[in-house]
């Protein structure tokens, strides 16, 4: 069985760079520019995937895994680079996630991207970013986890700038591989501390290392080096403080939005946290919730006061993304493995149906210019309403099962080290629920309710075609509770918890079976006060909602007014990019300039005056050479009489 | 004789061209690349023939396709026997540079094509130029070597000072006094290795063969006591003043400043040897003679040179970022590239080592692409400035596709060439304690480059199309055909490293470990 | 009578060879410049014949004769040369024939 899996494993990650080789190199020639070529690869690489998740499902052991290495780099030492695929639950559940939704977008995508000059082009783009997503599910060393990162942020940064004649487009491509690369910078620090210690990049040997405590540099560097790690999903999952370049990525095509900048790449940074887990430090965690704590705080607020519609679900993708990460930060990491699907299938959903909203509307997404859309797009909204609902966290869908999990292990976490101030976190976690049913009931109300607000362009608005509808339809019913578990109200008892449970640390010097059963009692203890607060939070978010957007119960803008601080704060998102440009940005380019100025006005003079100075020298001894043979003998003369003198005096 | 023919062919096609008429342009053109291919050819001999288990470096019998003919033989009385001999071989350290010699010099040619002033005199020199640079990564003699290392000076003098841009005069005359000081600093040494270093140390003074094998100066039993290399100060002297010389090639900061201005007044095929090939021969020069000769300075001095590399990395990207011509930004970011092969090479561990060999071959190739690059805009709009185009991807997708994959293989991106060398060197310098923290540094060269080939890219090829630009036409398939061949080979040893690292393997680790072990008993020489 | 000793020769040679430096530096026409180097080549002889009349070999005489030779050829050379810078330059005055500067 393990070779048939392998294979089908490699036959799925080949699939889309096929669809991507030939898209590139051949679309144009291609029928219908090779859309259908395209999805119809992505849709076998689905279904092979769903038989492999299938095949674990049905298997439904905790512990079942399916290896392959090869030596990719052998220096002749005893040491080799060894690269390999590793099949395992999350492996698979994932792999499945990532094709399904990759297909559900290229379908998707060959009524949205119908008109455009690149159609194919775009379809080779997005078989390159499945193909290194799937990359970095499948690997099983840090090493070409690393290569398929890049490689993702390289396809990531080709459909961020799609329309590169857009200023903004260009420009947010170039911001968002720049800001992943300072993460992968701290990946790669860290890939570097481990390979210097062990000499393999291989993440269970790795894994196994630090358990037999050959890891022979203090906990300290553990911690560095975890937290170096971590740096790569603080880039790639858009945390604090790298958050900044995903809001702008929505530049880019708004299908590109749901697949990669929701689904499936951004959540690579938490796929990766969960796989270096294990060997995480205490003081790495913490760290960690911290960070995916605030993140979570902040992203909603900024959420709050935004108009394009794409960029209020991208602040909320930031915002759940803390989420996760803040589920690993203090344990819960079937939770937060957990949010990583669900979260992938209803934001697809409601990126997807957002960009059938900008398509019907004829490319506007400032939600003021919309309104009343629900009888204009009935299927549309219905999606969008049961996606928002699972994103807002309301019982019997989705989204209430995970996140309610990541909070309960918040508080869990926070009474493990005895509360204070590590309540903080969780509290972060639970006034986001809040700020994010706001948000959301906002935005739907906005766009489906009320009065349409641009009467030309919603006279023009009609419902979007089957292959729009059809994504949308299936995703939205993947945000509903029984697929995951069959208690409205805990996803505990569910499929995925079980069959992914949380792991204990292997750090040396913790008790980690220990501080594992402490942890999840402690979470149990807490889940029945967190279904109850996170219900509550949801409720009264989308009650406040819905009497300032839909009752009018409070002028918006004197409500700006009265708290036009915070309101500018949420507004211009905490003023980082104003932040960016003036320190990071402005400073690198004095830097070069002055490095520029340097080299020209200071090495090369020196160069140019050593130049000079021996030309100059030549200069004076030219004198001597008058071309007259006369005062030549003259000047021998002298040198012979001054040597006779010279011969004299000593 | 396949050294010596892969050394002469082009040579003897070059003198050959002298008694045909100027007008025949054809017949240079074709001729050029006659030799080219022939030199393709005999590599691909070498490479088919070459035994991967023999290591060379210091050992007589570990080189192939060795050649040995006494060239000079003269007694010099009490001096002893002076002893030249014309020796040529191969190991693993050579040989990857004379495949990237065949293969950017056939690139070269194509390139040249596009040349119209005086041809005949510029195949002529062009190939007497690819007969020198093979072989100096040929030569087993010192003064072989140093024959051939000067060379190649004349012909690129030439080169860019007669087929050149406006300011072509200044750039060849710096270019050349710049080169030929290092040149002598290293004669300098040589002599001094000559003196100190015999074939027979046991032997009276005036029986001595003082020869200027190289093989025979890696070996320290044949030093003759109570010379001058054989006390310890002056042997960091010496290896401080051939370091330099082989500093003005590579070049390393503050020794650079020829280089951009080299580039940019030459033509677009001399600034593809240039980058491509010539500043190998600093970094070839390095571990070919430096490091096996001098094993207890290269321990001594690891931490300056390392410091020097990551100078150069980080001092190269950012000067890069700075400037707004194409040309001498990828100038500067080769001294950036360049930076890299010194930090491995001074982590003396296989993995930095070998970093460094393949940033050697990938660099050559990479920058060769984007010098190539470069050449395509320039010919077309008769600019450099990065601000002065704009929106050109529309205009030029299939050339916009092509520069975005060498900006990325310069930046590194896994799956290209660029990534395993500077993966490679980095894993060397890290797990050293000498060059761990000059690493961590180094790694910000990673994000510097980044932003300036991004920034680059947007500025000259999104946003609206420049209205000046709407008559550019797409690239060429003389063009399109090096930059795939290139391509090809970027991509090959990206994805399959070994295809080039299994050359050099034996040779590395064989190097390595004479540097350590030597370098250890030679402390305590003096 | 005092007899003629060695001092008295090698006294004219001296005087003789000054005289022909002060005629190669002084002057300008290079047919008297040439008549410098003779008297200068002349004064050398002289001092050979004396050696070699006070040491009491041949050597010197045998010398001076080369150089005898020498300076005829040196002569027809020079001369020559002279004669090809008038054609050339119309010119015989030193002075005007700096063509080595530069």
């Amino acid at each position: 069985m393990q070779e048939t899996i392998i294979q089908l494993a490699l036959a799925v990650l080949i699939l889309p760079l096929v669809s991507y080789l030939v898209q590139i190199f051949a679309g144009k020639r291609l029928p219908r520019q090779g859309d259908w070529l395209a999805t119809g690869f992505l849709g076998a690489a689905f279904l092979i995937a769903l038989y492999i998740a299938i095949h674990f499902l049905s298997a439904f052991d905790q512990t079942l895994s399916y290896n392959l290495n090869f030596q990719w780099l052998n220096l002749g030492k005893e040491w080799s680079i060894q690269l390999g695929v590793k099949v395992d639950n999350l492996a698979a559940i994932t792999l499945a996630m990532v094709t399904l939704i990759s297909f559900l977008v290229h379908l998707y995508s060959i009524a949205y991207m119908h008109d455009d000059s690149r159609y194919a082009t775009y379809f080779g783009y997005l078989g390159l970013f499945t193909f290194s997503m799937l990359g970095i599910v499948l690997s099983d060393n840090l090493f070409s986890m690393y290569m398929f990162w890049e490689l993702v942020g390289l396809s990531s940064y080709l459909l961020i700038g799609f329309w590169f004649q857009k200023k903004e487009a260009a420009a947010a491509s170039t911001k968002a591989f720049v800001v992943n690369r300072i993460g992968d910078i701290g990946m790669w620090l860290g890939i570097l501390i481990l390979w210097s210690q062990f000499y393999t990049v291989n993440l269970d040997e790795i894994i196994a290392g630090i358990q037999n405590g050959q890891f022979t540099l203090s906990n300290t560097w553990l911690t560095i080096g975890g937290i170096l790690l971590f740096m790569g999903a603080v880039g790639k999952s858009a945390q604090f403080p790298l958050h900044v370049w995903l809001p702008d990525a929505m530049e880019g095509p708004t299908p590109v939005s749901a697949l990669i900048h929701a689904a499936t790449m951004v959540a690579a940074g938490v796929y990766f946290v969960a796989r270096i887990f294990v060997i995480l430090s205490p003081d790495a965690l913490t760290v960690i919730a911290v960070i995916g704590g605030f993140t979570a705080f902040m992203a909603a607020t900024m959420a709050l006061t935004q108009n394009d519609i794409k960029r209020i679900l991208a602040y909320s993708t930031v915002s759940q993304l803390g989420y996760m990460i803040m589920g690993l930060g203090v344990g819960a990491y079937s939770a937060a493995m957990f949010h990583l699907l669900t979260h992938a299938f209803f934001k697809a959903c409601l990126f997807l149906g957002s960009g059938a909203v900008i398509y019907a509307m004829h490319h506007e997404q400032d939600i003021r210019e919309m309104g009343g859309l629900r009888k204009k797009l009935p299927i549309t909204f219905i999606t969008y309403a049961v996606a928002t609902a699972a994103l807002a966290g309301l019982p019997l869908f989705s989204g209430f099962l995970s996140k309610d999990a990541i909070i309960a292990g918040g508080w869990g976490w926070a009474s493990f080290h005895g509360g204070g101030w590590y309540n903080v976190v969780p509290a972060l976690g639970l006034t986001a629920a809040l700020l994010t049913a706001f948000y959301m009931g906002r935005q739907v109300f906005l766009v489906f309710f009320g009065e349409p607000r641009n009467k030309e362009k919603y006279d023009h608005a009609h419902e979007v075609p089957a292959v729009m509808w059809i994504p949308l339809v299936v995703l939205s019913v993947l945000s509903l509770f029984p697929l995951f578990s069959l208690n409205p109200l805990s996803g505990d008892a569910g499929w995925f918890m079980n069959l992914i449970p949380s792991l204990q640390t292997v750090v040396p010097g913790i008790d980690g079976a220990g501080k594992l059963t402490e942890l999840t009692e402690l979470t149990h203890h807490a889940h029945w006060s967190t279904v109850i607060s996170s219900v509550l939070m949801a409720l009264v978010g989308l009650a406040i909602a819905f009497f300032i957007y839909m009752k009018n119960a409070v002028d918006t803008d004197k409500l700006a007014q009265s708290l036009r601080p915070l309101y500018l704060m949420s507004f211009n998102k905490w003023y980082f990019d104003e932040i960016y440009e003036v320190t990071v940005v402005r400073g690198n380019i004095v830097l070069a300039k002055v490095s520029a100025f340097f080299d020209t006005f200071v090495i090369d003079f020196l160069v140019n005056t050593t130049g000079f100075l021996v030309g100059f020298f030549g200069l004076l001894v030219r004198k001597f050479q008058t071309g007259k043979v006369q005062s030549y003998i003259a000047f021998a003369l002298i040198g012979v009489l001054v040597f006779f003198v010279l011969k004299g005096v000593f | 004789m396949i050294l010596s023919g892969l050394i002469f062919i082009p040579m003897i096609i070059a003198l050959l061209m002298i008694v045909v008429p100027k007008e025949k342009t054809a017949v240079f053109r074709w001729g050029a690349i006659l030799a080219s291919v022939i030199q393709l050819a005999l590599v691909a001999i070498l490479v088919q023939n070459y035994d991967l288990t023999k290591a060379g470096i210091n050992e007589a019998a570990g080189y192939q396709f060795v050649e040995n003919y006494s060239w000079i033989k003269v007694s010099a009385g009490s001096y002893g026997i002076l002893d030249i001999s014309y020796t040529l071989g191969i190991d693993g350290l050579s040989l990857p540079m004379l495949i990237l010699t065949a293969f950017v010099g056939l690139i070269g040619v194509i390139s040249s094509f596009s040349i119209e002033k005086y041809i005949k005199g510029y195949f002529i020199s062009y190939l007497i130029l690819l007969s020198a640079m093979t072989g100096v990564f040929a030569a087993l003699d010192f003064f072989l070597f140093y024959l051939f290392w000067e060379m190649m000076l004349i012909p690129m003098y030439f080169l860019i000072g007669i087929w050149g841009g406006p300011r072509r005069e200044y750039a060849a005359i710096k270019f050349f006094l710049y080169t030929f000081i290092g040149s002598l600093l290293m004669l300098l040494v040589i002599i001094g290795l000559y003196f100190s270093y015999v074939t027979n140390p046991g032997a009276a003074p005036e029986d001595m063969i003082h020869s200027f094998n190289m093989i025979t100066m890696m070996n320290q039993g044949n030093l003759v006591a109570g010379s001058l290399l054989s006390v310890e100060h002056w042997r960091h002297v010496a290896f401080i003043l051939m370091f330099l010389g082989f500093a003005v090639k590579i070049p390393m900061f503050p020794f650079h400043t020829w280089l951009p201005d080299a580039h940019v007044e030459a033509p677009t095929p001399i600034s593809v040897i240039l980058a491509g090939v010539l500043l190998k021969m600093g970094t070839y020069g390095l571990v070919r003679v430096l490091w096996p000769i001098f094993p207890e300075s290269v321990l001594y001095f690891a931490w300056l040179i390392a410091l020097f590399g990551v100078i150069n990395i980080l001092y190269g990207a950012l000067t890069a970022m700075g400037q707004t011509d194409l040309k001498k930004l990828i100038a500067y970011s080769s001294i950036s590239h360049m930076g890299f092969v010194l930090l491995g090479l001074a982590s003396l561990t296989t993995e930095g080592t070998m970093g460094a060999m393949v940033q050697m071959f990938s660099h050559g190739i990479i920058s060769a692409m984007l010098f190539l690059v470069v050449g395509v805009i320039y010919d077309r709009a008769h600019h450099r400035d990065i601000d002065g185009f704009g929106g050109l991807a529309k205009q030029m997708p299939v050339y916009a596709g092509i520069t975005l994959f060498a900006f990325f293989a310069s930046l590194g991106l896994p799956g290209l060439s660029g990534f395993v060398a500077e993966a490679l060197v980095f894993m060397g310098g890290f797990s050293q304690p000498v060059t761990q923290n000059l690493t961590i540094i180094a790694t910000l060269g990673m994000l510097i480059t980044a932003i300036y080939y991004l920034w680059t890219y947007q500025k000259v090829f999104t946003g609206e199309l420049n209205p000046k630009y709407t008559g550019l036409t797409e690239i060429n398939s003389r063009e399109l055909t090096m930059m795939t061949a290139l391509g090809v080979s970027i991509l090959l040893v990206g994805i399959y490293p070994s295809s080039l690292t299994d050359l050099m393997t034996v040779s590395v680790n064989h190097l390595n470990d004479l540097v350590k072990s030597a370098g250890t008993v030679m402390v305590g020489l003096n | 009578m005092e007899s003629l000793t060695l001092n008295h020769f090698l006294t004219l040679s001296a005087i003789l060879f000054s005289l022909g430096v002060f005629g190669v530096m002084t002057r300008r026409n290079a047919v008297v410049v040439l008549m410098g180097i003779e008297l200068m080549l002349n004064s050398a002889n002289i001092n050979l014949i004396a050696f070699s009349r006070f040491n009491g070999n041949l050597d010197g005489q045998m010398l001076a004769i080369f150089v005898i030779v020498l300076a005829a050829a040196e002569a027809a050379v020079a001369l020559a040369i002279i004669l090809n810078m008038y054609s050339n330059l119309k010119t015989v005055n030193l002075d005007e024939v700096d063509q080595l500067k530069e």
